[in-house]
């Protein structure tokens, strides 16, 4: 009867320790999401951002119609980005022209990353925009986040 | 003997849940004043201001109304003049509403911005500004 009795107690406390473990995961996922919040998901408007300006500086500049590779220098002098940000990790320009002429800058892996479903959800993964008339394509794609620094 | 027993555990039980709850309650109740939505503000303005910079031209003067966000720095002791800076030399914009921490973001336009500070012409966060003009970058360390 004592040791029965004994079982029984010893059963109930795991129903507490696992409301415990449920109230200390509760709190600091709710804490979290309290503290930081879900942020503002700003990719796809910096890659549509990104996608504008590219398309306008290959159109006035003609570099849709190269035969001839385009020099990572002459695109940054022209189209006015800043070489260190687009390589900076997290941005991704692709082009092929009509005479097949391809010119990337920033991470290639994109070109893959750009169309797995887990794009929307994981905020790491870039989002794509891309673009095609003429024979032209365009791929811009950007998974930058806000960074919490010291200030 | 064997009753009294179990009664102790069960009351123990009792109080560590009554404990755990009390605790959590006060931690969410302060995290959820500590916040004030600081975070959501100083990641929505970063992005923001950078998707102005990211569309301007050189020679181009803004004036963007950044008043939550200095009712929020004002409410944590951030001055109001420090919630914004600009970091030419990484083409990063910097958000703070807090006194030591605060939200950077990326600019891809090859300017430099300056004459950049924020105005709070009643000395209140209401109507607060961020101004600042676009030049050609100078890559002469502006910082």
């Amino acid at each position: 009867m004592v040791y029965r009795k004994g079982t029984l107690g010893s059963g109930l406390l795991y129903f507490v320790y696992f409301l415990m473990i449920a109230l200390i995961v509760g709190g600091i996922y709710g804490g979290l999401i309290a503290y930081f919040g879900k942020g503002y998901d700003y990719r796809e408007r910096e890659a549509n951002l990104l996608l504008q300006e590219t398309k306008d500086c290959f159109a006035d500049e003609g570099f849709f119609d190269l035969n001839t590779d385009l020099k990572e220098d002459l695109f940054f002098d022209k189209c006015g980005f800043n070489r260190n940000v687009l390589e900076d990790g997290n941005h991704m320009i692709y082009i092929k022209n009509k005479n097949n002429i391809e010119f990337s800058v920033g991470v290639a892996d994109f070109r893959v990353k750009c169309f797995l479903n887990a794009r929307t959800k994981n905020r790491d993964y870039p989002i794509c925009v891309p673009y095609e008339l003429d024979g032209n394509y365009i791929l811009v794609g950007s998974s930058q986040n806000s960074k919490r620094v010291a200030a | 003997m064997d009753k009294r027993g179990d009664t102790s555990i069960m009351m123990n039980s009792i109080i560590y849940i009554i404990i755990f709850i009390l605790f959590f309650s006060l931690m969410f109740w302060f995290v959820g004043s500590y916040s004030n939505g600081s975070a959501l503000w100083e990641d929505f303005y970063s992005k923001e201001i950078v998707r102005v910079i990211n569309t301007a031209k050189p020679g181009e003067e803004f004036k963007i109304d950044v008043t939550p966000l200095a009712v929020v720095a004002s409410r944590s002791g951030k001055p109001i003049k420090d919630i914004v800076s600009v970091d030419n030399v990484n083409n990063q914009i910097i958000v703070s509403t807090k006194l030591n921490s605060g939200v950077s973001f990326k600019f891809f336009n090859d300017v430099d911005i300056v004459d950049w500070f924020v105005e709070s012409p009643s000395g209140s966060p209401d109507s607060t500004r961020f101004i600042f003009k676009v030049v050609e970058e100078q890559r002469s360390g502006l910082s």
